[in-house]
């Protein structure tokens, strides 16, 4: 599935100005949309792109199911998705130490929310159906291993995929998550080698 | 509209059911069902019977529309989903959902769209 350029400017736009919309409601906060762009990159430097910042901890992701081959990643460290539900529970933060069942389904049913806002920009930009799965938490060394056995892999240096990437800030908690969608037909058949 | 009805909260989220159980608790609903798979929902609606079902799009082992396919017309039936496309909503009502709501949840989005189904 390939996506032109103006339909992929105008999922981005429309996606990044709901996405805030839609966290601020979710989180009770303000938030704001520090990074937002959407690139065609080479697979290697898109995977490279997508590896955890050495404090993000946390990383949830869901893998698209119907309409085109991709994934949505969210990543935030361990402090801030600890404050992050807090704040979904409207409760004081602090009051969560450790990330319960409960904690970790808040939190991935926060990237399903956020990704669907971008994936629908794009689906009804480019009249398909997109269908993204059920979110999943893994640990970033977990992340990091997967990506490095996927460099690995990589043959051909002229694959390419389109990148969605979002910085996302609470601004009153400081709370900072990064958010990517990732399209490529090879990523998936690569992972499940 | 009446209150004293069983609802069923099928959503692959604990987190979710437990905001959509404190917004529905909050206008005065008690008697909760939950599920988080939709072969679990398809069990939990034919044992129990309950008067309105929330139901989830993407869950484990069968999704919220294959449910409803199964029992969208014979049931009160409102779709909650992270998905906003309108192929997909058009598709819910097709197959007999009576309401949408897009997540993050609206609370009076919520109550409004209830009250649109079961009457003031």
């Amino acid at each position: 599935m390939e996506f032109k350029k103006e339909i992929l400017q105008k999922a981005a736009d429309e996606g990044s100005a709901k996405v805030a919309e839609a966290f601020s409601k979710f989180s009770n906060s303000s938030v704001e949309v520090s990074v937002s762009k959407v690139e065609t990159i080479s697979l290697r430097k898109s995977i490279d792109r997508i590896k955890p910042p050495a404090d993000h901890a946390v990383v949830v992701y869901a893998q698209l199911l119907l309409g085109a081959s991709g994934a949505s990643l969210l990543t935030l460290s361990r402090e801030d998705a600890l404050v992050l539900v807090d704040l979904l529970n409207q409760q004081p933060v602090g009051t969560t130490g450790i990330l319960k069942d409960i904690d970790r389904s808040a939190i991935k049913e926060t990237l399903n929310i956020l990704s669907n806002y971008y994936v629908t920009a794009l689906a009804e930009s480019s009249m398909i159906k997109l269908v993204l799965g059920v979110p999943n938490m893994i640990t970033s060394a977990r992340l990091g291993s997967i990506l490095d056995t996927l460099m690995d892999k990589l043959t051909n240096e002229t694959d390419s995929a389109v990148i969605f990437e979002t910085t996302l800030v609470i601004t009153n908690h400081k709370v900072k998550a990064n958010l990517y969608l990732i399209f490529n037909e090879k990523l998936f058949d690569l992972i499940k080698e | 509209m009446n209150k004293d009805i069983k609802v069923l909260l099928a959503d692959d989220s604990a987190f979710m059911r437990k905001v959509l159980k404190d917004i529905l608790g909050d206008a005065g609903f008690s008697q909760f069902i939950e599920c988080g798979n939709g072969k679990e929902c398809l069990e939990k609606y034919e044992s129990e019977k309950p008067e309105l079902l929330l139901l989830d799009i993407i869950m484990p082992e069968m999704s919220g529309m294959e449910v409803l396919k199964k029992i969208g017309f014979m049931s009160n039936v409102i779709i909650i989903s992270a998905m906003g496309q309108s192929e997909m909503m058009n598709d819910a009502k097709k197959y007999g959902a009576k309401g949408y709501i897009v997540k993050p949840f609206d609370r009076k989005k919520v109550i409004d769209e209830i009250e649109n189904v079961l009457g003031k």
